[in-house]
């Protein structure tokens, strides 16, 4: 049987389609050669597609780390910390990966609030969490970002007992809550803080990073509930009946005792007095302080004061991130160049499969040239044959990197809070391009090897 | 491939300079005749506590200058600014002692972003200087000296060499 595209026009009426530079329309003959072939044309452009992919993938997904971790950190200037590792201070305050801390003086940020060039300073103390979302104690300037970032509801801790939620906190304002020891309790064996309870008035706005899954509530209320002193003296005096209320309940009191002394330790509690201004001596430590200086000199004044200090570091956090994205970077030079490699290989291993079946072909060519097509006809039929094969499994290849990233994405996000928003940009696109100029001119190769095979020695084999 | 773009641009600056003659950086005709400035001359006593101006400061308020320095810790990672101070910060931990750090500080916009350089590198920034206080609205710090609009080069550094010669690159 005669392939379709071999079966004549019918007289007097000129071929469908366009007109290809006067050669003649060769998409008719491309299209039929097309379904002959579907299978491995399939395979060609999926392979294509998933070399592409990979590079394309990778090097998105590399821009979303870098775009996200630095947007996450944008309202985290400078962070202060006890000497150690900076990375690891970073990591703990803006990302909130939870790691043992050593305190540094609680004074500290009473001492920065009081200078002119510091808009607001905001201690950070870790340590317990409610149904897996961590628990910071920190003062109210933080929940707002020194009211650059307003609420989207609600309002600010007043009292000791309120809570200001992350924006993907999934509690309801007004709801109350018992914060338990520790980051991830083990289900049913929750160690409670019976005697402080935790109400939701507000909800932050979005930050894009782990602290939409905070809970923030005021410092005193960290301190307090561990058994330290909270910064004022009020907190010292109901300091035994709170202790009392959190533990089990004694041998020698009723269950509805020990109920009454912890509504009683719940109600005193609630008018503690919280934020400035403190009681000095009666600050604890606290495991970082976040730094909004007001002024760039600022800026690098404090790291300096506070670097030179034997107790503390200074570090903004790009310095960190900029140790960290040139470490990502080489990962992704590397894959960058894996991903090129593959992508030679692939469209080397396509070049010799379209050889391999123009061989086969060699005959079925010959007949359209004995039908009157001309050389430049066969020559472009073939050439826009493998590239068309080679540009949709480039397009294909993009749209499949950019949905792979954007998986990559959600999963990090799920797993850690931190927003890695992935678009493609510029470097992709050349990616991509370049892949399909390149395969343009090494399509040339097959179709120039057809265009020289003679007609009358191929008919007669 | 990107990654190697970058670099490659960092390097064809580094080349470009280091062909055009002296210690004029490639490219624009204006830095060629722009006047060269330091930094601490744009106070009139960098360790008073209430930093004044200049002369030359202000005369050359709003007009194009070349300024040597380096470039201090990143305040950002995104690097569409940074800030220049007259010593290598990072490197020298007997630099900042001086009590005019960090008020002889600059604060370069870039016209366009570059690669990252050590930070015991000295850079020349070529700019238009802007006095005064502003405040940047990306990070909301306020600053009172800029160099705006701003391109930086890699400066030439001497090579050692022997004692009584003079230094090659220098």
């Amino acid at each position: 049987m005669s392939p379709r595209w071999l079966s004549p026009a019918p007289s007097g009426r000129p071929a469908p389609g366009p007109d290809f530079l006067g050669l003649g329309n060769p998409l008719p003959v491309i299209l039929a050669d097309l379904r002959q072939t579907r299978a491995g044309v399939i395979a060609v452009v999926l392979l294509i597609a998933v070399a592409v992919a990979l590079g394309v993938g990778v090097s998105a997904q590399e821009r979303a780390l870098r775009e996200g971790s630095a947007k996450g950190a944008n309202a985290f200037d400078l962070i202060i910390g006890a000497p150690g590792s900076e990375t690891q201070l970073v990591l703990s305050a803006v990302y909130l990966q939870a790691s043992a801390l050593p305190l540094i003086d609680g004074k500290i940020f009473t001492t920065l609030n009081e200078n002119k060039n510091v808009k607001f300073a905001a201690p950070i103390g870790f340590g317990d969490s409610f149904n897996g979302y961590q628990i910071v104690g920190t003062t109210a300037a933080l929940a707002t970002l020194g009211d650059t970032a307003p609420l989207t509801a609600g309002r600010t801790f007043a009292h000791v007992t309120e809570a200001v939620i992350g924006a993907d906190v999934q509690i309801p304002l007004g709801a109350t809550f018992t914060p338990v020891h520790g980051q991830r309790a083990v289900i049913g064996q929750e160690v409670e803080h019976t005697h402080l309870q935790y109400t939701a008035v507000g909800r932050m706005l979005r930050m894009g990073n782990p602290w939409d899954r905070a809970i923030l509530v005021p410092i005193e209320a960290v301190w307090w509930v561990h058994g330290l002193p909270a910064g004022h003296a009020q907190y010292q005096d109901i300091f035994d009946l709170a202790t009392h209320a959190d533990e089990a309940p004694g041998a020698d009191e009723t269950p509805e005792q020990h109920a009454a002394e912890v509504a009683a330790a719940t109600k005193a509690a609630a008018n503690l007095p919280i934020g400035a201004p403190w009681d000095t001596n009666l600050l604890s430590g606290v495991p970082a302080i976040v730094v909004k200086p007001a002024t760039f000199a600022a800026a690098y004044s404090l790291r300096q004061t506070y670097r030179q200090r034997t107790d503390t570091m200074a570090v903004f956090p790009a310095e960190v991130l900029i140790q960290l994205y040139s470490l990502i970077g080489d990962v992704r030079s590397l894959l960058a160049v894996i991903s090129v490699v593959t992508q030679v290989l692939v469209i080397g291993a396509i070049l010799l499969a379209v050889l391999a079946t123009l061989a086969l072909r060699r005959k079925t060519i010959a007949v359209l040239r004995a039908l009157g097509a001309s050389q430049a006809y066969v020559f472009v039929t073939v050439w826009l044959n493998v590239s068309l094969m080679i540009a949709t499994g480039a397009m294909l290849g993009l749209g499949l990197g950019w949905i792979a990233a954007i998986v990559i994405s959600r999963v990090f996000t799920d797993r850690t809070g931190l927003a890695l928003p992935v678009h493609l940009g510029a470097p992709e696109f050349i990616l991509a391009g370049s892949i399909v100029v390149i395969g343009l001119f090494l399509a040339a190769v097959p179709s120039l090897l057809t265009y020289r095979q003679p007609v009358s020695a191929t008919l007669r084999q | 491939m990107l990654l190697a773009r970058r670099r490659f641009f960092a390097v064809a600056g580094g080349a470009a300079f280091a062909l055009s003659a002296g210690s004029v950086p490639f490219g624009s005709a204006r830095a060629a005749t722009a006047p060269q400035v330091r930094i601490g001359d744009l106070y009139i006593d960098p360790n008073a506590e209430d930093l004044e101006f200049s002369k030359v400061a202000n005369d050359l308020n709003g007009k194009p200058v070349q300024v040597y320095g380096f470039m201090a810790p990143p305040l950002k990672p995104d690097l569409h600014f940074f800030v220049l101070a007259s010593m290598p910060l990072n490197t020298c931990p007997f630099c900042d002692t001086a009590a005019s750090w960090p008020s002889d500080i600059l604060v370069v916009q870039l016209r366009h972003r570059q690669p990252v350089v050590g930070f015991d590198q000295a850079l020349l920034v070529n700019g238009r200087l802007e006095l005064g206080e502003a405040i940047d609205p990306d990070t909301g710090f306020v600053s009172r000296a800029r160099i705006a609009d701003a391109e930086y080069d890699v400066a030439k550094v001497a090579k050692p060499c022997a004692f009584g010669q003079t230094c090659p690159g220098a």
